[in-house]
């Protein structure tokens, strides 16, 4: 491996927005026939103003700069116009918010920025079209520091990313975002590719740049200060043959824009995912399967009530790869799952834990809860007696006695409160009852007259 | 006024508008097909040419629109139109409205319906002139650096450029985004138009951010609301040294008429305006640049007039006129590396002490009044060749739009006139004030 390798990355995130930056066209550009998705501001006809930013993309920003440890602006954030000529580029100015946060770390990799600004459209040379259905779409920018070595580095920044996005719920699936990366190895000039699309294609750009970057200096030849553009077919980056600088761009705040208040603008930050990670690799769940939980809050939301059924590891495993195999299978999207499920899924879940359960009946009762059937008869028939009421109710009055504070938060609306308690329950009885009998007696003492209402 | 009276009088307006030799307007409207009802129902209007009017031809007065038709109507249009307004057409201006004398037009300077020979003002040439003429009741124009208060003061109708941000440059072509914005015209006696149309058009647009704020104007209603007695003058006494004897000379009587009924009169020098008119050029040629960057000749200009990006953009550029041409070129040396912190960064703080200095006299006044313009205007091609003495025109009008505060003028002499300053939002005072001069019977044509 060549030596003094630096590696900076500039993330442009897609965040999930309905509407572009500065108008109300939709940001869907991947799903549209060319030009349907523009109007007189995305399209940079003479005399169109920009609307005020997009909310919900600075929502994001925030979002992604507090998870990171970054520290918002405190002064207004004024939107700059960044001068280029481009065939692709309505008014050929981009409009290019100043930092919204600095500092913080991704992966333990010191980041220097976040801001948004807009895509400019898409021009395809070979035909000289241009489609501006992307022109305006939102993007956030998170710029690191030079502060990585190896392609491994950047790829594991850039998982821990995705994470966050998927987290967060703030990701456009079908592209998160696109990323330009700059390297520079000892006794060369820096030098960035542009427009990666994916994660793997990142990890290759790098490779190709480093092992090119070495050859020439061992040869005694120079690397020069450049652009490169990465042929995703070919694995390798090719020169775009001239120099930018930021002195040509003659960057001037944009008398268009009001600067925005960030202090106006409030989100809610979800616990910290990577806190939530850590916390379960201690408790002896694989890093993959943590990341495919942390990854979707449904998900994540399934695993705290199984694992306060079966323990932390068993309960990866069967959320990460028993059920989300059933839902890739049928193609199903996590809300799939209901509390109905839920309750099917957590004696199952038990009884295996438990022993009581062989696999291939657990997998065949998995999938015929999956079919929407009754699973708990069959389930009895195969582990044995169920608990009567009496039993349940016994333990249903010491559990509510216990958990304080569920039960607290389940009267203020919380239903992952119910499953909790359903599942502390469920755990005492050994698995040995039906979910639905377990909710009904927590309900009619928890909720009083809540027995009339469910009939 | 029946609609069916309205569409004749726009027929006839239409009528003669076509057979006038005066060059006001570059683009003719159809007939309306119906006129609604409205404070401003039946008022025949002219549009400068650099606004969206949809489905209209919009030329900015240059080569490079010469085939562009707006997709989408301006805010100050579309309400002028539901308010009751016909659009007689889209008047002619200065390229972009770069100019200060309709000269610098691709299709002919408009001409001066008062002055046969001189120049009818610039850059909203053609509002001017097409009110003077009779042939609209009022217009809509743009001022940057007063560029409806010059051809206004120069075929003596009255305009007022209004607070910034009161009045929504949504579909305005951008000149100088933080100094312009839409700007009505009127002829004399027609102050109730004036309030009307700015009524009409003032308040929040959520399609124009820096209109967030404002309110809408309640000039009509105010229109009655000068009180001689009650109110104070501040005299530029160093911008009236600077005027001809004859503008100076018709200001003095417009003064002496507000001294008569009891306006206070005070005479002040302003010690900012030396740097009025650098800091206004600078920071316009900086803006300008910046919103002419999308006229590349790939979006807009000839199609297949160049292979190669470069021919296309070299094109593009040929089908500017020279004075668009030298903003551009200065404006991009500005913001370069090399101009930013020796003329940018210095216009800027220049703009602050200016707007510091009449926002402070303003504390201690109603008004601030100078001329217009410190001279009538000059002869067609006088100045042509000589844009450093075109510039200097502007003299006067620039500080209003460096301080963002609204100014009108009225008619002091022929091709002369009164300008009025007041403070942010103090726009129906000005026009209260113009009601005030005509109620009182001013004269302004010598007798
Ligand atoms: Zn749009």
């Amino acid at each position: 491996m060549a030596e003094g390798v630096k590696i900076g990355l500039e993330v442009h995130i897609y965040p999930r927005t309905v509407s572009k930056m500065y108008c109300s066209c939709s940001s869907d550009f991947l799903n549209a026939s060319p030009n349907s998705r523009i109007c007189p501001v995305c399209s940079g006809q003479p005399g169109s103003k920009p609307m005020p930013p997009n909310r919900r993309c600075i929502e994001a920003g925030l979002m992604i700069a507090a998870a990171l440890g970054m520290s918002a602006a405190g002064a207004p954030v004024r939107t700059l116009r960044k001068h280029y000529f481009y065939p692709d580029l309505p008014s050929n100015y981009q409009r290019t918010a100043e930092p919204m946060a600095t500092g913080g770390s991704l992966h333990g990799f010191a980041l220097g920025e976040i801001h948004w600004e807009e895509d400019p459209g898409q021009y395809d040379m070979a035909k000289g079209r241009v489609d501006l259905n992307r022109s305006g779409v939102p993007l956030l920018e998170l710029v690191t520091e030079p502060s990585m070595h190896r392609p491994q580095d950047a790829m594991d920044a850039l998982d821990d990313l995705l994470l966050l996005l998927q987290y967060l719920e703030i990701d456009r699936r079908e592209l998160p975002f696109k990323v330009d990366t700059n390297v520079s190895v000892a006794g060369g000039e820096r030098v960035e590719v542009k427009n990666i699309n994916s994660v793997n294609g990142v990890v290759r750009a790098l490779e190709f740049e480093i092992s090119r970057q070495s050859s020439l200096l061992e040869g005694g030849g120079r690397v020069e200060m450049e652009t490169r553009h990465f042929d995703e077919i070919g694995g390798r980056t090719v020169s775009m043959r001239y120099k930018e600088t930021s002195e040509g761009y003659r960057y001037m705040a944009d008398p268009d824009m009001l600067p925005v208040d960030l202090k106006s603008v409030s989100v809610s930050c979800p616990e910290n995912p990577f806190a939530i990670l850590a916390r379960m690799k201690d408790g002896g769940v694989r890093e993959e399967d943590a990341r495919v939980i942390i990854s979707d809050r449904r998900l994540l939301s399934v695993y705290d009530s199984a694992a306060a059924v079966t323990g932390a590891r068993f309960a990866s495993v069967f959320v990460a790869r028993d059920i989300v195999g059933e839902l890739n299978f049928r193609k199903l999207p996590s809300c799939f799952i209901d509390g109905t499920l839920i309750g099917q899924l957590l004696p199952l879940a038990s009884a295996v834990h438990g022993g009581r359960l062989s696999n291939s009946n657990a997998s065949k009762l998995l999938r015929s809860a999956f079919d929407g059937r009754d699973i708990a008869p069959e389930l009895a028939k195969m582990e044995g007696v169920f608990a009567g009421r009496d039993a349940i109710s016994a333990v249903a009055d010491e559990v509510i006695a216990s958990e304080k504070e569920a039960v607290a938060r389940y009267r203020k609306g919380s239903s992952g409160s119910l499953n909790f308690l359903v599942g502390l329950c469920m755990k005492k009885l050994g698995g040995k009852a039906k979910a639905g009998e377990i909710i009904a007696v927590l309900r009619s003492r928890l909720d009083g007259a809540g027995d009339q209402e469910m009939k | 006024m029946s609609s069916s009276h309205a569409r004749r009088l726009f027929s006839s307006r239409l009528r003669n508008a076509r057979m006038s030799q005066g060059n006001t307007f570059i683009t003719l409207s159809d007939e309306p097909a119906e006129v609604p009802e409205g404070p401003l129902h039946g008022v025949v209007l002219g549009i400068k040419d650099n606004f969206a009017v949809e489905g209209m031809r919009m030329t900015c007065a240059s080569r490079i629109l010469d085939s562009y038709t707006a997709p989408f109507d301006a805010t100050a249009v579309s309400r002028l139109k539901s308010a009751g307004c016909m659009i007689l057409g889209k008047n002619n201006m200065d390229e972009f409205a770069c100019g200060s004398s309709g000269e610098n037009s691709a299709y002919g300077p408009a001409l001066n319906p008062l002055l046969p020979g001189r120049v009818a003002g610039g850059s909203s040439s053609g509002s001017a002139a097409s009110v003077a003429e009779g042939l609209a009741d009022a217009a809509m124009g743009s001022d940057t650096g007063g560029s409806v208060r010059c051809p206004s003061a120069y075929c003596s109708v009255i305009g007022l450029k209004p607070t910034y941000g009161r009045v929504s440059r949504y579909g305005l072509v951008d000149l100088s985004m933080s100094l312009e914005g839409p700007a009505p015209m009127a002829a004399w006696g027609a102050e109730l138009t004036l309030a009307r149309m700015m009524d009409a058009v003032s308040g929040p647009d959520a399609r124009d951010q820096t209109t967030a704020f404002s309110t809408r104007t309640d000039a009509e209603r105010r229109i009655d609301s000068f009180e001689p007695r009650a109110t104070k003058v501040i005299l530029v006494q160093n911008a009236v040294e600077q005027c001809s004897a004859e503008v100076a000379g018709a200001f003095e009587r417009a003064i002496s008429f507000l001294a008569e009924r009891g306006v206070s009169i005070e005479r002040r020098r302003m010690s900012s305006l030396r740097l009025a008119l650098p800091a206004y050029y600078l920071l316009m040629y900086s803006e300008f640049a910046s919103a002419m960057q999308r006229f590349d000749g790939l979006k807009y200009g000839r199609r297949g007039a160049g292979f190669t990006p470069a021919e296309a953009m070299a094109d593009a550029r040929s089908l500017l006129g020279p004075e668009v041409r030298r903003r551009i070129l200065l404006g991009t040396y500005v913001t370069s590396r090399e101009g930013w912190s020796t003329w940018y960064e210095r216009a800027l703080s220049a703009r602050e002490q200016v707007s510091a200095e009449l926002t402070s006299m303003l504390q201690e006044c109603d008004y601030i009044a100078m001329p217009t313009m410190p001279a009538a205007p000059f002869a067609l091609g006088e100045r042509a060749s000589d844009p450093v003495s075109m510039y200097a025109a502007d003299i006067l009008t620039v500080p209003a739009n460096l301080s963002g505060i609204p100014a009108g003028t009225l008619p002091v002499g022929t091709g002369t006139g009164l300008q009025l300053l007041a403070g942010r939002n103090g726009d129906e005072s000005i026009i209260a004030a113009m009601h005030f001069f005509n109620r009182e019977g001013w004269k302004w044509r010598r007798e």
